[in-house]
């Protein structure tokens, strides 16, 4: 009986290490690439590649964001919201091991713009602004605002994949992340 | 905060498994099996939960195709809950157990007696109130297999997944970070080691 009670125990136990090794991974991912938007958008002056062929797009922190740690007890969290916080601010809490949590982001793409706050453990996208023409048939209406969160989507999908594949490059330790350093550490003046 | 007006807020989801051929016949008949019903007045359910039509709550009758929008499928997720507020119950409760002391002439209920009472009271309670409707915006994509779900609360999103599963046999996948990441990589001849990338950008000190 007690054999029986410890391997039900110890099976227990595995499943368990692994659903938190997927949480981990999960959250990890989700705040690294709101992380690596924010540098991105930080160095590049908002404006991102989303392909090799000139498409691009602008992004930029609206007015809000959350950094935390999760790996201090307890965990760590910085919000900052409003225009009192610089670049300097959000490198010397990421510099503190904190990553970008959730974060309320302005994408403009051509003629479009979305604001929406991202929320980097799930991915949900919340407060979305849609700035679109208002037309006066509710069907035109519908159909431009599926649209326009297509677009969004699409955009996201884009930007994720930028990340997913930059950091899976066999290059990123000695380029990709020894750029994200020097970004790091430069203190901007002002 | 849903599809047709406002600021919106939704959760992606990709649709795992291969929907029928004929995917807006099928849609169209499992809206009628799985519409809502509303709660039986004088029953003890304290939940509905069921498909309407997005542009009208109250509108439960899908006889004709007007929730495709090509290549888009529209139409809302309604759940009525009967909710008994935490201190009605308790003012209630303390009532009757006031009446069956005097009743009974004892200073003291059993345990048994509380708990039976608790039960009768809060089955009073439930036929009393009123259901509460809330109502979310979904929006299927079937050229692309993915479902826009509108609301970010982790509950709603729980029965959806269910009810939308009960509903047209599909398993959805929610496009999360490790989700989305498998969606985006596009090197067939690599695999994607997801550990790796998630400890990329935190190397040493």
């Amino acid at each position: 009986m007690k054999i029986v009670s410890r391997w039900i125990f110890g099976g227990f136990q595995k499943a368990s290490a692994m659903d938190h090794e997927a949480a981990r991974i999960q959250t990890s991912l989700g705040r690294d690439f709101l992380t690596y938007l924010c540098y991105l958008s930080d160095s590049r002056a908002g404006t991102l590649h989303l392909d090799h062929k000139g498409d691009e797009c602008s992004v930029w922190i609206d007015g809000k964001i959350v950094l935390a740690n999760d790996s201090t007890t307890p965990p760590s969290i910085l919000a900052y919201s409003g225009e009192d916080f610089s670049a300097n601010d959000l490198k010397q809490a990421i510099r503190s091991g904190k990553r970008v949590r959730e974060a309320r982001l302005r994408i403009e793409k051509g003629s479009s713009a979305w604001t929406f706050t991202l929320r980097a453990d799930r991915f949900d996208i919340s407060g979305l602004k849609i700035d679109m023409p208002g037309a006066p048939d509710p069907e035109e209406r519908l159909f431009g605002r599926i649209i326009s969160i297509e677009a969004l989507n699409d955009i996201i999908d884009r930007l994720y994949g930028m990340f997913i594949h930059a950091l899976h490059d066999p290059s990123w330790k000695k380029r990709g992340y020894a750029a994200f350093q020097t970004w790091l550490h430069a203190r901007e003046e002002g | 905060m849903g599809l047709y007006s406002g600021t919106a807020s939704y959760v992606r989801y990709k649709i795992i498994d291969t929907p029928p051929d004929q995917i807006k016949e099928f849609v169209l008949q499992r809206l009628k099996d799985f519409a809502f019903r509303d709660l039986d007045p004088g029953s003890l359910s304290e939940k509905a939960i069921g498909w309407v039509s997005a542009e009208n709550m109250a509108s439960i009758h899908f006889d004709d195709m007007h929730f495709v929008k090509e290549p888009y499928l529209v139409f809302s997720l309604r759940i009525d809950t009967r909710r008994i507020h935490a201190m009605t119950m308790k003012a209630a409760l303390l009532r009757e157990e006031l009446k069956l002391k005097k009743a009974t002439g004892r200073e003291l209920l059993r345990k048994k007696e509380k708990e039976d009472l608790r039960e009768q009271v809060r089955q009073s309670l439930v036929k009393k109130s009123l259901p509460l409707p809330t109502v979310y915006d979904v929006c299927w994509n079937y050229a692309r297999d993915t479902v826009l779900f509108f609301s970010c609360s982790n509950s709603a999103n729980d029965e959806f997944t269910q009810f939308f599963y009960r509903s047209f046999e599909l398993k959805l996948m929610r496009l999360a970070p490790t989700g989305l990441a498998q969606q985006v990589w596009h090197e067939d001849r690599q695999p994607l080691d997801l550990r790796r990338i998630s400890e990329s950008l935190s190397y040493g000190p």
